[in-house]
């Protein structure tokens, strides 16, 4: 088990170089740089050159990937070309943000994805059923931002229930910071939940049907028991391989919502990153979103190898 | 509209980011404030709007880039250094250049090569240290040979500054040049400190220090910057605000629902859809300016190998044909490009200079007409529908704005596909001559050598449609070297006809920017550069 | 329907007789798809305008004007044309990047999950670097390099959904190649590429088509967001999430401009997520044990 661990780690640092490789490739090949998108008078060929000599841009891309590698693993990120700030001050102003937002959405789509699954296998064609159905696919079809704008026109516009976005830090006050996130994990939230419900739906079923469920039944195990704990210990290796896989979409789902919200997090830097070929930033958020998104998957392969018996003992033998 | 030669920041690279991605949250304010106007309050308003208060927030679409007045070329960095870094010269309400450390306009000797410029005296930067020529002189050196510095090709034709005086610095120029007392009284005539300076260097934009009502505090992220009132400022006792902080709301929808609500005391850009709303609030208002640029569309005639090398023909129909050119303008009506995109609130128009410059020429902009436009495309010899890529920004009023040139250009035979293109990608391609024809504009500047020398001088940077015509380029030079107002008012005449004849540039409108406010505060310097001046603001009662 | 599910419901369905008898939410997904497949291929027939002919005098038509069912938007354009021509492009994103996805993940990840061992790392790692680069960004990232095209939509819609079709492909296949028979066909003999496509690819299938399935509407709304952000199809092409995108400014003088398209958006992805989940149920093997 250690063995497996220490090796799913060492996978996992590969992985990251391999994506820090692959996105510092990828900022390069965008047409100009922060010269052009910094240029006063149509970019003075005497400025993009001194630019790209103040930052190395001139350099092999291999080496240049070196010498920001070497940087980032003593923790220096740069300075941003664009702002002159520290790359890493930037990003962890945003952190908390974009990890708040993250976290509560992941939580709503806990809380109510996980138990409407197991009522709605629990009675395939039963009322619950239906009705989780219907809402679950509901949610998964309203895009993020039209939900975003019509829970917005209810509950701040109609109702003046909640701020239509922005952001207040825990700092000045927990409750307008949650006033402010509340809608916004919502609607984030409400999307990952009809996932989560639907893959524990069909997971559920699977697992009721397997033989060592009907097995169960056969020996009397009460049916909450062969449903609350034979069939869902089952299913939910497939629900944490989901949500490791939904953290990929959380992310880009987050990008959205913190442009509906006017959220400054993480997805507001990156995409300014972008549009400024601000390279040292994109280059520390990816290299940050990367390392969350490889990390958040390392738990849930671990998690899937203690759910898994079948698993645990192949990994046991290898 | 959105895109702006210079001062990318305005409404481009970073506005997008706004622009572009927050559409959503646009989508939402709108439909808010169709019930604003209705008369709900803006909700969960966490208001601090009452009794009088000494600082201010002031809400900027987009973050500057380093404020580093060497390096800056963000219109946003300008807006915070208005506050903090003053300069040898500015301007008034009215576009006059005006002294602002400098204690009198510069004496220029007759040949045009000597300007004496004269410094105020007493006046101390932010840390204390004395303004004196030798500043002058340090911070001019330091715009003309740091090889980051945006203000080298500004000054290029500055050779050498010399001080003569504890209080008077010379600068000698390599030939005459009419603009330079204007360039000036922008982020070249920004003095440094030269205790900061020595002490920064290349990172002076960390903790800037000039000569300026507030002295830069801190700025713990990209989109905060605060600045506290200085003590050494020398009209430190007109100045009445102890802290202004300025603060990113890309959202141009975001940005007036938090004037509303009273979270932001000024909001700058208003967007033209929210206009109304301010007005019909009792708390806020606005105040409007026209822009000093202009906007229009770029053919690309002779740009073959890059905006910074010789012209030659490029390889399109309205290359070979200038007759399209003229064409393609006659199938166009300025007057309802302007009311069905704009909503009526810009100025349409057809020279490089804005009607509000003192240097704009009257002329009469051809109005839409489509059969001698027809005529023209079959005297080409060309067969219609003639094809053309229209590359424009990728933003929804751009593309509004190109489907509405499309419509019009198809009835005169114009077959135009467009091509959104994100921002930075779209400048590199126009450098490159990479294009068809591009919807482009620039922020302006007081003079008017700044609106079109660089468009139209070949191997100029922003010459995008590699403009090359000998009679022009003379007229250019005789009109930057030229010193007398008069002379150069009847060159600038024949100029801007010689332009309407080539059309490498279809001029179509200027911008007009508004500045929200809450009613509370007063005393804002707001001019047509569509800086925010800040020295003598208050903020009242209410 | 499992063994145990089925003795939960009415013992007798006939199920297999009229497609999805029984669950009128299916058949409601059915209907609702079938109806917006149809408007995509015979919609621009049906549309009363041309969606992209302008009428500068006659903008911002309320819907029921009389000669535009759904009004006209800020450009004058019949709305009702735009959302039937509209109709085509957004299917045809959603429905090419699923197949796209498919097609690379689905054999991605049986073979990944078959031969195990140092291959299923360098796969999976792969995939790993892949999930780990938001598809926003790389949308944005394309529409940056070659400007935005329904093409590059798909293909960053697409790209980023061959690892969740990979890894649940090779999920079940690790679950599989464990079943007696598949262990059996391995100690005959059987050669891996006879026993992929006879024993795994069958069993892997339902979990794929229900990936698939849910991946169908969630590609049209991914494709609707893309467009809506300006990463989508070219202008002026009728899309409905450009629709979406170029109402923004108006709202506040035609909120319908904003509810229409986010309406039809909603109700195409809600008809193939109905649709798919009956698919799921009718095509579960167990079900027909």
């Amino acid at each position: 088990m250690l063995w497996a661990i220490i090796r799913r780690v060492a996978i996992a640092v590969i992985t990251l170089l391999l994506a820090t490789l692959v996105v510092f490739a990828a900022v390069h090949a965008l047409p100009g740089g922060p010269a052009t998108a910094l240029s006063v008078d149509g970019t003075s060929p005497r400025v993009v050159a001194a630019t790209a000599r103040e930052y190395g841009f001139n350099r092999p891309l291999v080496i240049q990937y070196g010498v920001w590698l070497g940087q980032a693993v003593r923790g220096h990120l740069g300075t941003s070309p664009i702002t002159d700030l520290p790359v890493s001050s930037q990003i962890a102003q945003r952190i908390p943000i974009t990890a708040e937002l993250a976290v509560l959405s992941l939580l709503i789509a806990i809380v109510i994805g996980i138990p409407a699954g197991v009522l709605a296998a629990a009675r395939p064609g039963g009322i619950w059923d239906w009705i989780a159905s219907v809402v679950a696919l509901g949610g998964l079809s309203i895009p993020h931002f039209w939900f975003g704008i019509l829970v917005i026109l209810l509950f701040a516009v109609h109702l003046h229930l909640l701020p239509s976005g922005g952001f207040i830090p825990v700092t000045q006050g927990l409750g307008g910071n949650l006033e402010h996130m509340l809608l916004p994990a919502v609607v984030l939230g409400t999307g990952l939940a009809a996932v989560l419900m639907r893959q524990t739906r069909s997971a559920m079923l699977e697992s009721l049907g397997a033989d060592y469920v009907r097995t169960a039944r056969a020996k009397g195990v009460p049916e909450w028991k062969v449903i609350g704990v034979h069939a869902l210990r089952n299913s939910l290796i497939t629900v944490v391989t989901v949500i490791g896989l939904q953290l990929g979409g959380l992310i880009a789902g987050i990008v959205t919502v913190e442009e509906v919200f006017d959220i400054p997090g993480i997805g507001q830097l990156t995409l300014d990153a972008v549009y400024q070929r601000d390279y040292s930033t994109l280059q520390g958020v990816i290299l940050l979103t990367a390392a969350a998104y490889i990390i958040a998957n390392l738990l849930v392969d671990l998690a899937y190898a203690v759910l898994n018996p079948r698993v645990r003992a192949t990994e046991a033998r290898a | 509209m959105t895109l702006v030669r210079m001062d990318i920041f305005r409404r481009s690279s970073a506005a997008p980011v706004g622009k572009r991605v927050c559409a959503p949250l646009a989508l939402i304010a709108a439909a808010m404030s169709a019930i604003l106007v209705a008369g709900c309050s803006s909700p969960a308003s966490s208001s601090s709007a009452s009794g009088s208060s000494t600082s201010i927030t002031v809400g900027l679409p987009a973050a500057p880039d380093a404020l580093d007045p060497t390096t800056s070329s963000s219109l946003y960095g300008r807006i915070v250094f208005a506050n903090m870094c003053q300069k040898l010269y500015d301007i008034d309400a009215r576009l006059n250049l005006v002294p602002q450390l400098a204690a009198a306009l510069p004496k220029i000797s007759d040949n045009g090569l000597t300007y004496t410029i004269s410094l105020r005296p007493g006046i101390k930067f932010n840390d204390g240290t004395p303004l004196t020529a030798a500043a002058v002189k340090t911070t001019l050196d330091w715009y003309l040979t740091d090889p980051l510095s945006q203000r080298a090709s500004e000054l290029s034709e500055v050779k050498s500054v010399q001080v003569t005086g504890p209080l008077t610095v010379e600068l000698h120029l390599s030939s005459p040049f009419a603009p330079l007392t204007s360039i000036l009284a922008d982020r070249s005539g920004m003095v440094l400190s030269p205790t900061a300076l020595h002490k920064l260097g290349k990172n002076f934009g960390q903790d800037p220090v000039c000569v300026g009502p507030f002295s830069f505090s801190k700025r713990p992220s990209t989109d905060q910057i605060v600045l506290v009132k200085s003590p050494w400022y020398y009209g430190k006792a007109g100045v009445h605000l102890q802290k202004v902080t300025f603060t990113v709301i890309t959202d141009p929808s975001a940005m007036t629902a938090d004037l509303e609500s009273g979270d932001i005391q000024v909001a700058d850009q208003i967007a033209p859809q929210d206009v109304k709303t301010l007005q019909n609030n009792s708390a806020t208002t606005v105040i409007s300016q026209n822009s000093l640029g202009y906007e229009g569309l770029d053919f690309n005639v002779g740009n073959v190998h890059g905006s910074l090398n010789a012209p030659g023909r490029a390889n399109n129909p309205f290359a070979q044909h200038p007759q399209l050119r003229e064409a393609f303008e006659l199938s166009l009506n300025r007057n309802e490009i302007n009311k069905v995109v704009f909503d009526g609130q810009y100025t349409p128009g057809c020279t490089p200079i804005p009607p509000n410059s003192p240097w704009a020429v009257q002329v009469t902009c051809p109005s839409q007409n489509l059969p001698e436009a027809r005529k023209l495309i079959a005297a080409s010899g060309m067969k219609a529908p003639i094809h053309v890529t229209l590359m424009l920004d990728n933003d929804p009023l751009e593309i509004q704005l190109g489907t509405v040139v499309q419509s019009m250009a198809d009835s005169a035979g114009f077959a135009v596909s467009l091509q959104p293109t994100e921002f930075t990608t779209s400048l590199t391609r126009a450098q490159a001559g990479n294009y068809e024809m591009f919807q482009i504009g620039w922020s302006g500047r007081v003079d008017p050598d700044q609106n079109i020398y660089n468009d139209w001088y070949p191997r100029s940077g922003l010459n995008y449609t590699g403009a090359d015509y000998p009679a022009l380029d003379k007229l250019l030079v005789k009109a930057r070297t030229t010193l007398n107002t008069a002379t150069r008012h009847s060159l600038y005449t024949q100029i801007v006809q010689t332009l309407e004849n080539e059309r490498n540039i279809i001029y179509l409108w200027y911008d007009k920017f508004v500045l929200g406010l809450r009613k509370n505060v007063t005393g804002i310097g707001y001019y047509p550069d569509s800086l925010i001046r800040l020295a003598g603001a208050r903020v009242g009662t209410g | 329907m499992t063994a145990a599910a089925g003795a939960l419901t009415a013992p007798h369905r006939h199920w297999a007789r009229l497609p999805f008898a029984g669950r009128p939410l299916a058949q409601a997904g059915a209907i609702g798809a079938f109806i917006v497949v149809a408007i995509a291929v015979f919609g621009p027939l049906a549309a009363p305008h041309n969606p992209s002919a302008t009428s500068f005098s006659d903008v911002l038509a309320p819907p029921l004007s009389p000669h535009h069912l759904l009004g006209t938007d800020q450009l004058g354009r019949d709305v009702l044309s735009r959302l039937l021509y509209g109709a085509r492009t957004t299917l045809e994103a959603g429905v090419f990047a699923t197949l796209l996805a498919t097609l690379l993940g689905l054999p991605i990840g049986v073979v990944s999950g078959y031969f195990r061992g140092a291959l299923d790392v360098v796969i999976m790692r792969l995939i790993d670097v892949t999930l780990a680069f938001p598809f926003l960004l790389l949308a944005v990232g394309l529409a940056a390099i070659s400007g935005p095209s329904l093409w590059n939509a798909v293909l960053a819609l697409g790209v980023a959904q061959v690892p969740a079709v990979a890894r649940i492909a090779r999920g079940e296949t690790l679950s599989v190649r464990e079943l007696e028979y598949v262990q059996a066909a391995l100690v005959n003999g059987e050669r891996s590429i006879a026993i992929m496509r006879r024993h795994v690819v069958p069993n892997v299938l339902s979990p794929v088509i229900v990936a698939t399935t849910v991946a169908i509407p969630g590609s049209i709304v991914g494709a609707a967001i893309l467009s809506f952000l300006g990463l989508g199809v070219q202008p002026p092409t009728a899309d409905w999430g450009a629709m979406l995108a170029q109402s923004e400014s108006y709202l506040n003088q035609s909120v319908w401009l904003g509810i229409i398209p986010g309406l039809a958006i909603f109700i195409a992805a809600l008809s193939f997520n109905l649709l798919g989940d009956g698919v799921r149920d009718a095509l579960d093997p167990k079900r027909r044990r």
